[in-house]
């Protein structure tokens, strides 16, 4: 065999190599065949939402929740499996529910202070995690700020996000806000009704600056305790909550 | 042996722009968040869409949707199916369902990862049984237009309200802003 076709077929093992390592990087998400108690490390599927309610006022989303609280997540594990009428075709999906150590309470309703919550983040179906708006799945170990409110399908203490702009993933000296919002979410300035200028500010790379956010966050949980933010009226509900 | 592009060049090339072509695909692949041209984009411009057991409201949501999307290059479509695949129920408040009325979730990327062939649209009655059908077809546009690729529009960027892009809202047509984002796109 001369030394051309070596090389030849190097070349193209090579290519097979790459061309294969591109496919599997990006392939499609539904493959799996995992069971719905084995979940991914990742949400790499993607899912948008419409929101009965509406955050532009970090005042008014702090006395909206039951709950804010800084704290670690210890574990992730399965939660609660949705099975969905076989009439339907829709695939299960399962819950992905938080360990979170609390380290400290920054606003309640009244209710006591937990050390440690349940919270629901994010579900899987069919192997593959989804997170919704964009939020990525905060892991075992990382820092946040949770905005909740009492989940109607768990036993007390577990909370779910009061909507898609309530999680601040702290990163050392920046922070991550999650959700969707160009400019009048809840974290663009306003607060307790008013527009404030020195609200925190977006660094060139899309977070804020942690003692900069932190301040905010305090004084908006200082301004739903006086009672100066209200609290956004709620959208009825109908039939079973969980 | 002496390396393969100094005693080939033109193969060295090839391999060389493998590599190159493999690592632009790979770098391609988080959106950019500068308009509301973020989402993933469909796989083509036909949507074949399937009503599954829907309610009254929910079908003319859908349908909503429908007529919305076709005011643009998208051909949303009851004649076929297989793209989108929408349902109403009430999926309650719990977990990622609180504060949910509409959601749309690609349930299959094509091969790339880049594109979404199927998108799942749910309508959650848990809410919007309580509401004005002009907040059912303000979702059944909103969850359309997801699939079309666009994401939210905010108050400081559709300054007159018309778009039902904007959550939470009760609006139900795309805005030209909105219909020019998915003619560019598609």
């Amino acid at each position: 065999m001369s030394r051309r076709i070596v090389v030849v077929v190097a070349v193209v093992v090579g290519v097979a190599i790459v061309v294969y390592a591109v496919m599997y990087l990006n392939r499609g998400d539904t493959s799996s065949s995992q069971s719905s108690r084995t979940f991914p490390a990742e949400a790499r599927g993607v899912a948008f939402v419409d929101e009965a309610v509406i955050y532009d006022d970090l005042g008014r989303m702090t006395a909206t929740a039951d709950l804010v609280v800084r704290g670690s997540v210890r574990d992730a594990t399965a939660g609660k499996t949705h099975v969905y009428p076989p009439s339907e075709a829709l695939a299960d999906e399962t819950d992905r529910l938080l360990t979170v150590q609390v380290e400290e309470v920054v606003y309640s309703d009244g209710r006591a202070a937990p050390k440690a919550i349940t919270v629901v983040e994010g579900w899987w179906s069919q192997g593959v995690g989804y997170a919704v708006e964009g939020m990525p799945w905060i892991k075992p170990g990382q820092q946040a700020y949770f905005y909740l409110t009492a989940d109607p399908g768990y036993p007390a203490d577990t909370y779910t996000y009061v909507g898609t702009t309530g999680r601040v993933l702290l990163m050392n000296d920046r922070a991550q806000v999650s959700g969707d919002h160009h400019g009048d979410g809840p974290w663009d300035g306003a607060l307790g009704g008013r527009a404030r200028a020195s609200g925190p500010t977006e660094t060139a790379d899309g977070r804020h600056h942690t003692q900069a956010i932190e301040g905010w966050i305090r004084a908006a949980a200082v301004s739903a305790q006086r009672g100066e933010s209200k609290p956004m009226p709620l959208p009825r509900i109908t039939g079973p909550k969980a | 042996m002496r390396a393969f592009w100094k005693t080939s060049p033109r193969l060295g090339g090839v391999a060389l722009a493998t590599v190159v072509l493999a690592l632009a695909l790979l770098s391609i692949r988080g959106p950019a968040y500068a308009d509301n041209n973020d989402l993933i984009d469909p796989d083509d411009v036909t949507h074949y869409v399937d009503r599954n057991a829907l309610t009254s409201d929910g079908n003319l949501a859908a349908l909503r949707g429908i007529a919305e999307l076709d005011t643009t290059k998208m051909n949303a479509t009851l004649d076929g199916s297989g793209d989108v695949e929408v349902y109403d129920a009430s999926y309650g408040t719990s977990g990622s369902w609180n504060n949910t009325r509409g959601r749309a979730t690609c349930v299959n990327k094509t091969w790339t990862g880049l594109e979404c062939d199927v998108w799942e649209v749910r309508f959650n009655q848990s809410y919007l049984d309580s509401q004005s059908l002009a907040n059912w077809w303000h979702v059944g546009c909103h969850e359309f237009g997801h699939t079309a690729g666009i994401s939210h529009r905010d108050a400081d960027d559709d300054t007159n309200n018309n778009s039902c892009m904007r959550s939470g809202g009760s609006n139900y047509f795309l805005d030209n802003h909105d219909v020019a984002v998915i003619n560019d796109d598609v």
